[in-house]
């Protein structure tokens, strides 16, 4: 598996954006009680992975979820365990069916669904977050999933025209 | 073994005990961060840095300016101010106020905030370098928002009073006219906005508007910062004490600048426990 720099590079600038310019863009900036939690990083892994096979889906996965404990989170493990994951599962269905725009996008909507839902689990296992679980799933992971999903759309477009520019031999099989 | 075989199912079994094992490890209560990750984070706020100044550039295009009244009464109010500080000084001067124990601000930058609002944490721009330390106060010119939870040479996080986990709770009191009500602030009810502030004693009726400021009883936290006013009073958890509804002074969306508030008392009296602390160990061990 080539490391694909030009990937790496896209995932550190979604990553860089989560934290700052989408914190303002945010519903729960200005007071709705919507919380959108932007998983840019976590689409971009998803749909790579439909593509380019499950390997790869959880390498990135790993790594970027563990950047994101050290750099975001309270206890390190989490996200790493839980993006890894979902990069996997992405890359398992990609052999199941055909590709194209629609099945990228429900796949990434379910995916995220999954890795909210877990990371959610996860925290609220090890008591580090106290909110209740259907407040969380009615505010914070539907409004996110939805949003993320529409997001995921020119995700979509970059990861597939960075594929045929490195002219890999998976993407002809789908096109 | 037939475990072993199924490569697949053994290599998640693995990673979720390493999951469970580094979990708790890291999870809270550290005072020290591993150099791996001191670097990560530094880099981390460093490069958001950068990200969040083109925000705050945009975010300043949507800020009306202010009025000329208002102009007129900030200066009025500066000047005033200015007065008092002075007047301030020279009386301490009479008291022989040590100049070194006086509480400093030091002013940051807020870098970046977790995206995740499972538990809610900001970025600052200044570290150990500026003489910032752990469970230190971070206030913005509206009220208490958190306290520092982690810190390197050149960033801090931030918990928030909004984090919904289990953090350790603030020392907080009521201002009611002669007496003063003790409770603890103990976590955030979102669907509200309001912060809890827990175990007051039953016998006391606290009035809604009152203030609610940090007790100065606390050996971290220096008194008398701002955190709210009491907003509704219910009977407590288990009904023996009370709990009140605190309508947050600050507000904790689009933070910019906060101030991280030292306060050299309080240092020393840690230092003091710790030494304490040490001894007692030392005796126990022999």
């Amino acid at each position: 598996m080539p490391v694909s720099w030009m990937f790496i590079g896209f995932l550190s600038f979604f990553f860089l954006l989560e934290g700052t310019v989408l914190q303002f863009v945010a519903p729960q900036a200005w007071g709705s009680s919507i919380v959108w939690i932007p998983q840019l990083v976590t689409s971009g892994i998803i749909i790579y992975s439909l593509y380019q096979g499950r390997k790869p889906g959880l390498i990135y996965g790993f790594c970027f979820g563990l950047i994101y404990d050290v750099v975001h989170g309270q206890a390190i493990g989490v996200y790493a365990f839980s993006t890894a994951l979902v990069g996997y599962f992405s890359g398992l269905i990609s052999r199941q069916l055909f590709s194209g725009s629609t099945v990228a996008l429900l796949t990434t909507a379910i995916c995220q669904a999954v890795h909210l839902f877990m990371s959610y689990g996860w925290f609220r296992l090890f008591n580090i977050t106290e909110v209740p679980w259907k407040e969380a799933a009615v505010y914070h992971i539907v409004p996110s999933v939805l949003i993320n999903m529409v997001l995921a759309y020119p995700i979509y477009r970059l990861v597939l025209w960075m594929i045929k520019r490195t002219g890999s031999r998976s993407i002809q099989l789908f096109e | 073994m037939r475990l072993f075989a199924n490569r697949r199912l053994f290599v998640l079994l693995v990673s979720v005990i390493l999951l469970t094992v580094t979990v708790g490890m890291t999870r809270s209560g550290r005072d020290e961060l591993t150099w791996m990750e001191a670097g990560i984070k530094n880099t981390g706020a460093w490069l958001n840095g950068w990200f969040s100044g083109f925000s705050y550039t945009a975010l300043a295009w949507f800020d009306d300016e202010p009025t000329a009244e208002e102009k007129e009464n900030v200066s009025q109010l500066k000047a005033d101010i200015a007065r008092l500080e002075r007047e301030n000084r020279r009386l301490k001067e009479v008291a022989q106020y040590m100049n070194e124990n006086k509480q400093n601000y030091i002013t940051a930058k807020t870098v970046s905030r977790s995206p995740d609002r499972w538990n809610d944490r900001v970025v600052i721009d200044k570290g150990k370098k500026d003489q910032i330390q752990k469970d230190m106060p971070v206030i913005t010119s509206e009220g208490l928002i958190g306290r520092v939870s982690a810190v390197t040479n050149y960033m801090a996080d931030v918990q928030l009073l909004t984090d919904s986990g289990s953090g350790p709770g603030i020392a907080a009191q009521i201002q009611s006219g002669d007496q003063e009500i003790f409770g603890l602030i103990e976590g955030y009810d979102a669907s509200r906005k309001r912060l809890l502030m827990k175990k007051i004693p039953s016998g006391i009726q606290p009035k809604k508007g009152q203030l609610v400021v940090t007790s100065d009883l606390s050996d971290r936290f220096p008194g008398d910062l701002l955190i709210g006013s009491v907003d509704e009073v219910v009977r407590g958890d288990f009904g023996v004490d009370r709990m009140v509804y605190v309508k947050p002074a600050a507000q904790f969306e689009r933070l910019h600048y906060v101030m991280v508030v030292r306060d050299p008392t309080k240092i020393k009296l840690q230092k003091h426990r710790q030494k304490l602390n040490g001894k007692e160990k030392g005796n126990g061990g022999d």
